[in-house]
């Protein structure tokens, strides 16, 4: 079977969205050498193996868009790359860490692929990649696999590696579609960051960063809470005083930010696991009140109140019933699966307790992308920003600022860094620069932003590296900078670059294009429609709306426009007043900003303290 | 000599501010004068040669009262006050001693008791191990050096604090505005914060991703890939076990692969988990953020010795213990360095042993952490800190989330920023030690604790509620309710403590007589409570004292002849000004006394006020009340059916028929009341509008005042039930039914077995002039009374009756309700003195038809 395997050449993780989808995948460069010749319905009894091992396979849809439209695909003939993706989703899926995405795509190279799969979870992706090429190449070689060994080993790397269960339903709240709060891991624990830069909120199980550390030192004391709680006159008991006087059926009821959001009546365990029906919507107004004030008193944001009563629709005082204990960080668990009646949305109420009024915990994040000037363009943004008043974080090809402190000088236009300023407390703005290689090496940092830049694109440069051999591939890696501006952002374009400019159609917000020449034809139809758009006319920058046209500066008082009016710089400096223009700057702020800002002076600032070797500049094209 | 009872007073009390422990002592004859006893002072003397000199006549109970107090005072506790005074039973002393540490306070009784019998009967008496005794115990009960810096800071700006467990746990403030500390946390301090400091790993990682220099490196996977880890870094590196501690199987400062290899061959005897790390030369130094801000910084150096080419190194510790400033434990600004196990192998490490005698100069470090409990020394350089570090410090709090934490810097010098030389973050620590800084080895301490409570309470906060105490005779209760009524008028939340339960925003939370201390502390704990209305009985001030330091109102309604005379060494109504005017002399500053003008005693309670003085009384001519409205200052009273709240010209003024609780004014001893809540509200600054809503809407029903003059309709006669139960309240009742149409009046009374014979009878007394029939009633409640005493005083004090020609004796208090409602018929005026108030008014309630209001 010389030649007959199936090889990763490469993995990828793109932690941030990408060429191919706004999520975290794995992008696994494959080569199936000789297998090329023989897609699946070429190899006898391949099919039958895979399903036999693989029963829930006959749910994927594939192309067919319905049930059993994959194995369609496999008996009708299909090649390893493609077979790879669909097992490496299903192991995933069967290994408890459930995700649809995946996609395979040939590349120039004979045999060689490019599978992409949702990695909810690095760690847990690789393997089931790796366990998904061992099935695949099996079932090619008819060759027995121990099916049991795979499905264990990955069931308990997903229990090392994913979110408890606790943490998995507040994140999933925040990160559903309707609050779109961003959620970074920040470590292999279950901490978790939700919201950007100063705007965010921590969260570690069902504790946030707002619970007190002497709250939880009290409720775990439940003498001391105890005693507490009956001096503001709450009933309470200890369950192992017998002769308290106090009896009735345990309850544990869940006070999320001083409202009672679930209640369950625990039934005793059935082999081992806790049986408990959802009795929230029969809670006594009193006995809430009465929860929430014992959250109050002990001093926790999220509190499990546990109580005894008969009748959980009478008060406490009307049948002995009194509270037991009060927990920090409460399982959320018996909410979230009752074994009787309804499950309670707990994770929404958490998250509407750390984000209330619809609040999405961002700040305001200017993407930077293009060919060439993003890092001149970035560091302009970041100026405006920082003259604006807010604490800026800026990661560009200069290296890494917090507001004027330049803390790396190494290139930091990558996710990484960006990842770092998203993370960064103080942080109230953050521009960050990325090239073609971050979206298709890397994904961007943030998941969406308030305002995305293309300066221009010149495709040819780009070919070559990742198996990027067209123009519209090259289109397609700089589009995701505008697919990520949020509906409410604005997508900065290049009215003068043909392939910039075609990308408006796809922005969920806002356009504003830019270009040097105010008659450019793509610039002064958007304006006649109503849009908005930068240029420069007899020697002064416009800013136009429609019709209404505001004289921002004379091209004089920019420092190196004049000479050469017609270079990238100025184009540069024209995107990034758009951009400004877009985060609703104040115009004397930006014109301040055109006056008195040196991008070189950025750059020698600060960096005397710092080892200054490997400074990368693609500030502008050679 | 015997001590027969002992009370601990927890607040302002009968003596003084402070906090104090009284007993009641029992004196033998020749006790009783020292003159008497020969040789007694000379022996004491000789047994606690520093205790204070008496003055002649002095009883032994001097002695206990100044040994109790000088015993505290030597082992450096702050106390000052003690007092004895002989009760009017010959022979019986109370002795006050002022406490910091409760239980210091009880131990010096004990032990200055030991030392009178000891003296009295020339035993022997170690001083010594009694004031050793003391001061273990103050030291395990007292707050900490980082709690009590904290404490200090909150005295100082005036913030209430209460500890509410033996350890660390502190109250500031009070209700809704209350705050909490553990040491060195605060309540908003953040667990997971803390929880991402305890994992160093993940601290260092996001302090690097918020551009915070820390030590570069990682975990390696055996000997070669230290090595290569090594090359990685460049440079000296340290190799050390990743959960190690005490700087057990640290390399540090190694080049080398030779050395490499070893270290981690030597580390690996330690952990599996070994890392290695960059190298960062310098000084240990300790910054604390507070908030946003670096409030100190100390350089600390682990416990070490310098040579002299003499003395061996245990000798050179020796030395350097004696000086006088190392102690054991926590308490000295120093520590002694101790020579152990640790000590030794650290030293075993520098080749040496501890006889070894280092050359002249060199310096021996015989630990490696700079904690101060274990010899280490501090030294402050808050002023050397380059902004930039300070800034830098203050981004690795943030990054971890804590408000207050310790971060621990290596460097060569903190007056450089950390870029500029080869320093980082080693440590994010929670709850840190301010030691160091409140006391630092050398150097200037800096106020840590003003800091923390300035992050806690803005500058003019003191986290104190309006807080308004009722005392007095008669009328407390329904002052109180009418107080708490106009408080919740601007929605506030009130908590009140009165003799009936303790209710937070109308809502009864207890019940029972809950007027002393404890109740009044629920109240200031409860995290509902805007404003605090408390009645403060005399039972609680004289048990404990007062449950909070200060108010904003004391409010005195009335003494008249006084109540529960004879109780507690209380024996004449003078007696129990001195007790009710406690809550005067702790009025604030800025606060005001409401004093009744019309009662002397009363009156005369404003020489005790630290504030300033609202006289009320019905007659404006009343003349404490008239000279007070001369000067300009604050009065309440009544004039042309209007009630009256006058300063200079200001006038503000209320028609008493918009007032129901005075039934138009026609019941004197509720204008009383209500002038008193009025005064109070006044000096509350509650607005005026507020005011006159507050009194429109309340009424003298069942619900807003049980058992408070509540007026019930029955077959067109007229039953008022109510809660009197001492002289004073039957004659103030008396005086309000007079003004009341009535074609026959009939009386249902009780008495209160705890009141002195002579109380009980003067209430029939007063009753027999004022009413046709009474109707006397026994229940099984005696208190303390044998059966039929209680009936046949009451039966004694009708002998010379003016009015009344028929008397009935009941057993049970309701059969006598119902025998009343019997024999009434219309036009009839009923006055039930109720004792069990809830079943009683319920019973009413069932029978009659509540008057609509």
């Amino acid at each position: 079977m010389q030649g007959k395997d199936i090889r990763f050449l490469k993995i990828l993780s793109l932690r941030g969205p990408n060429l191919w989808t706004y999520r975290a995948v794995l992008e696994a460069w494959v080569d199936i050498g000789d297998l090329e010749d023989f897609p699946s319905h070429t190899i006898p009894g391949f099919v039958e193996r895979l399903c036999m091992w693989l029963p829930s396979l006959s749910e994927h849809r594939c192309s067919y868009g319905e049930p059993g439209g994959f194995v369609k695909r496999l008996h009708e003939g299909t090649w390893p790359a493609h077979i790879l993706e669909h097992v490496t989703l299903e192991l995933q899926n069967l290994a408890g860490m459930p995700g649809g995405f995946g996609k395979a795509r040939e590349t120039g190279v004979r045999g060689v692929y490019k599978v992409v799969v949702r990695a909810r979870q690095e760690d847990v992706t690789r393997a089931c990649l790796e366990a998904a090429r061992v099935l695949v190449m099996a079932a090619i070689q008819d060759s027995p696999v121990d099916l049991e060994a795979i499905h264990h080993g990955l069931r308990t790397l997903v229990g090392q590696h994913a979110l408890g269960p606790n943490t998995a339903c507040i994140v999933d709240a925040a990160t559903d579609r309707q609050r779109g709060i961003p959620a970074m891991r920040l470590s292999a624990d279950n901490l978790v960051q939700l919201g950007y830069g100063s705007r965010q909120r921590r969260i570690w199980a069902a504790e946030t960063d707002r619970t007190g550390a002497i709250a939880e030192g009290i409720a775990s004391r439940p003498e001391l809470a105890r005693e507490l709680l009956k001096s503001c006159g709450l009933p309470v008991a200890d369950l192992a005083d017998k002769d308290s006087g106090f009896h009735g059926r345990a309850h544990r009821l869940l006070v999320v930010g001083n409202r009672l959001v679930a209640a369950a009546c625990l039934q005793g365990e059935r082999h081992g696991e806790e049986i408990s029906a959802d009795v929230t919507d029969r809670v006594h107004a009193a006995t809430a009140a009465a929860a929430c004030l014992a959250a109050r008193v002990v001093g926790l944001d999220i509190a499990g109140v546990d109580l005894v009563a008969e009748d959980i629709s009478l008060p406490l005082g009307a049948q002995q019933g009194a509270i037991t204990a009060v927990h920090a960080g409460p399982c959320l668990i018996t909410h979230l699966h009752p074994s009787e009646g309804q499950a309670r949305p707990v994770g929404q109420a958490i998250v509407d307790h750390l984000f209330p009024n619809g609040d999405g915990g961002r700040i305001p994040v200017v993407g930077v992308t293009g060919s060439s000037g993003t890092t001149e363009v970035a560091q302009w943004i970041a100026e405006f920003l920082r003259l604006g008043g807010k604490f800026t974080g800026l990661a560009c090809g200069d290296g890494l600022f917090l507001d004027r402190r330049r803390i790396e000088t190494l290139d930091s236009g990558n996710w990484q860094s960006g990842t770092h300023v998203l993370m960064n407390r103080l942080v109230e703005a953050a521009v960050l620069e990325n090239g073609a290689h971050v979206i298709l090496g890397e994904g961007f940092a943030y998941d969406r932003c308030q305002v995305g830049v293309v300066t221009r694109i010149d495709p040819a440069g780009h070919f070559g590296a990742f198996h990027i051999e067209r123009a519209e591939q090259v289109y397609q890696v700089f589009r995701t900078q505008v697919d990520v501006v949020l509906p409410d952002g604005v997508a900065v374009l290049h009215a003068a670059d043909p392939m910039v400019a075609e990308m408006a159609p796809l922005c969920d917000g806002e356009v504003i294009f830019f270009a040097v020449d105010g008659q450019q034809p793509v610039l002064s139809e958007h304006c006649a429609r109503g849009g908005r758009g930068v240029f420069v006319r007899d020697g002064r920058v416009i800013l136009a709306k429609g019709e209404e046209e505001t004289l921002l500066v004379p091209l004089s008082v920019i420092p190196d426009t004049t000479d050469i009016a017609l270079s990238y710089h100025l184009e540069n400096v024209l995107a990034a007043v758009a951009a400004a223009w877009a985060l609703g700057i104040a115009l004397h702020v930006i014109r301040t900003g055109l006056e008195t800002f040196s991008h070189e002076a950025s750059v020698s600032a600060e960096s005397d303290h710092v080892p200054s070797h490997a400074r990368s500049s693609h500030s502008s094209p050679a | 000599m015997n001590i027969f009872q002992l009370r601990a007073l927890r607040g302002p009390n009968l003596w003084s501010l402070h906090t104090a422990i009284q007993v009641v002592v029992r004196c033998a004859e020749n006790e009783r004068c020292l003159e008497q006893l020969p040789g007694f002072e000379e022996r004491l003397r000789e047994r606690f040669p520093q205790i204070a000199p008496f003055q002649p006549g002095a009883a032994m109970v001097t002695a206990l009262e100044l040994a109790a107090l000088g015993l505290q005072a030597q082992i450096g506790c702050p106390v000052a006050f003690s007092r004895s005074v002989a009760t009017l039973e010959v022979g019986v002393y109370q002795v006050v001693v002022e406490y910091t540490e409760e239980d210091v306070g009880r131990l010096a009784i004990e032990l200055a008791h030991q030392l009178c019998q000891a003296a009295s009967d020339d035993l022997p008496f170690d001083l010594t191990d009694a004031l050793e005794r003391l001061r273990k115990l103050d030291e395990d009960v007292r707050l900490g050096p980082s709690t009590g810096s904290i404490v200090g800071a909150a005295i100082a700006r005036s913030i209430p604090y209460r500890r509410l467990t033996e350890g660390s746990l502190v109250q500031f403030g009070w209700g809704s505005r209350q705050r909490r500390i553990q040491a060195a946390q605060m309540d908003s301090t953040s667990i997971i914060g803390e929880s991402i400091a305890q994992d160093k790993e993940l601290t260092k990682r996001l302090l690097a991703a918020a551009g915070v220099p820390v030590p570069k490196g990682r975990p390696v996977t055996d000997a070669q890939d230290a090595w290569v880890a090594a090359c990685e870094l460049g440079g000296p590196v340290v190799v050390k076990p990743r959960d190690g501690n005490q700087g057990k199987g640290v390399a540090a400062n190694i080049e080398t692969r030779e050395q490499v290899l070893a270290a981690y061959a030597a580390a690996r005897e330690i952990s599996a988990l070994i890392m290695v790390e960059q190298y960062m030369p310098g000084h240990d130094f300790r910054l604390l953020v507070i908030g946003d801000r670096l409030i100190a910084a100390a350089r600390r150096e682990p416990p070490h010795v310098i040579g002299d080419g003499d003395h061996s190194i245990s000798q050179l510790v020796e030395q350097v213990n004696s000086d006088p400033r190392r102690g054991d434990g926590h308490v000295t600004i120093l520590s002694k360095i101790k020579l152990d196990e640790i000590a030794l192998a650290t030293l075993a490490k520098q080749g040496f042993d501890s006889d070894c005698v280092p050359r002249k100069g060199a310096r021996v470090v015989l630990r490696n952490n700079a904690n101060l409990s274990t010899g280490g020394t501090a030294t402050d350089v808050t002023d050397d800190v380059h902004q930039d570090l300070a800034a830098c410090a203050v981004a690795a709090a943030k990054m971890v989330g804590l408000d207050l934490c310790g971060v621990d810097v290596v460097c060569e010098s903190v007056l450089r920023p950390l870029a500029s030389q080869a320093g980082g973050v080693i440590e994010v620590n929670a709850a840190p030690g301010l030691r160091m800084h409140l006391q630092p080895s050398f150097g200037k301490g800096r106020p840590v604790g003003e800091a923390i409570i300035s992050t806690m309470f803005a500058e003019h906060e003191n986290g104190r509620i309006p807080l308004v105490a009722v005392a007095g005779t008669n009328g407390k209760t329904t002052t109180v309710r009418l107080i708490a009524h106009l408080l919740g008028q601007s929605g506030k939340r009130v908590g009140m403590a009165n003799s009936d339960g303790v209710y937070i925003a109308g809502q009864c939370i207890d019940t029972g007589d809950c007027s002393g201390p404890r109740s009044a502390r629920n109240v200031l704990f409860h995290p509902d409570v805007d404003a605090a209305v408390l009645e403060t009985a005399r039972g609680g001030i004289l048990r404990e004292g007062l449950g909070f330091d200060r108010c904003n109102v004391a409010v005195v309604t009335n003494l008249g002849m006084g109540d529960h005379l004879g109780l507690n060494y209380i024996g004449t109504v003078e007696d129990l000004a001195v007790v009710k005017r406690v809550i005067i002399h702790s009025v604030a500053p800025e606060g005001v006394a409401v004093l009744n003008a019309a009662d002397p005693i009363v009156a005369a309670m404003a020489n005790a006020c630290p504030g300033s003085v609202t006289y009320f009384a019905h007659d404006r001519h009343e003349r404490v009340l008239a000279n007070h409205l001369a000067q300009g200052k604050r009065g309440v009273f009544v004039a042309d059916g209007m009630m009256v709240a006058a300063k200079g010209k200001l006038r503000y003024q209320i028609d008493l028929a918009d007032i129901p609780l005075t039934h138009g004014g026609t019941i004197p001893f509720q204008v009383e009341n209500v002038m008193a809540a009025t005064a109070a509200a006044w000096g509350l600054g509650i607005p005026w509008h507020d005011i006159r809503a507050g009194l429109s809407t309340f009424g003298g029903d069942v619900q807003s005042a049980p058992g408070r003059f509540n007026v019930f309709h029955y077959c067109g006669a007229t039953l008022i039930a109510d809660y009197g139960h001492n002289p004073d309240a039957i004659q103030a009742l008396v005086d309000a039914i007079e003004n009341m149409p009535a074609r026959r009046r009939i009386v249902v009374i009780s008495g209160a077995g705890d009141r002195r014979d002579c109380d009980i009878r003067k209430q029939t007394e007063i009753l027999g002039d004022a009413f046709d029939e009474v109707i006397l009633y026994q229940d099984d409640c005696q208190r303390g009374r044998a059966d039929g005493e209680v009936l046949s005083l009451l039966r004694e004090g009708l002998c010379h009756a003016r009015r009344t020609t028929q008397t009935t004796e009941i057993r049970g208090e309701l059969l006598a309700i119902d025998t009343a409602l019997q024999r009434l018929h219309p036009g009839d005026l009923c006055l039930v003195l109720i004792d069990r108030v809830e079943e009683a008014l319920a019973h009413i309630t069932r029978r009659t038809t509540p008057e609509p209001t």
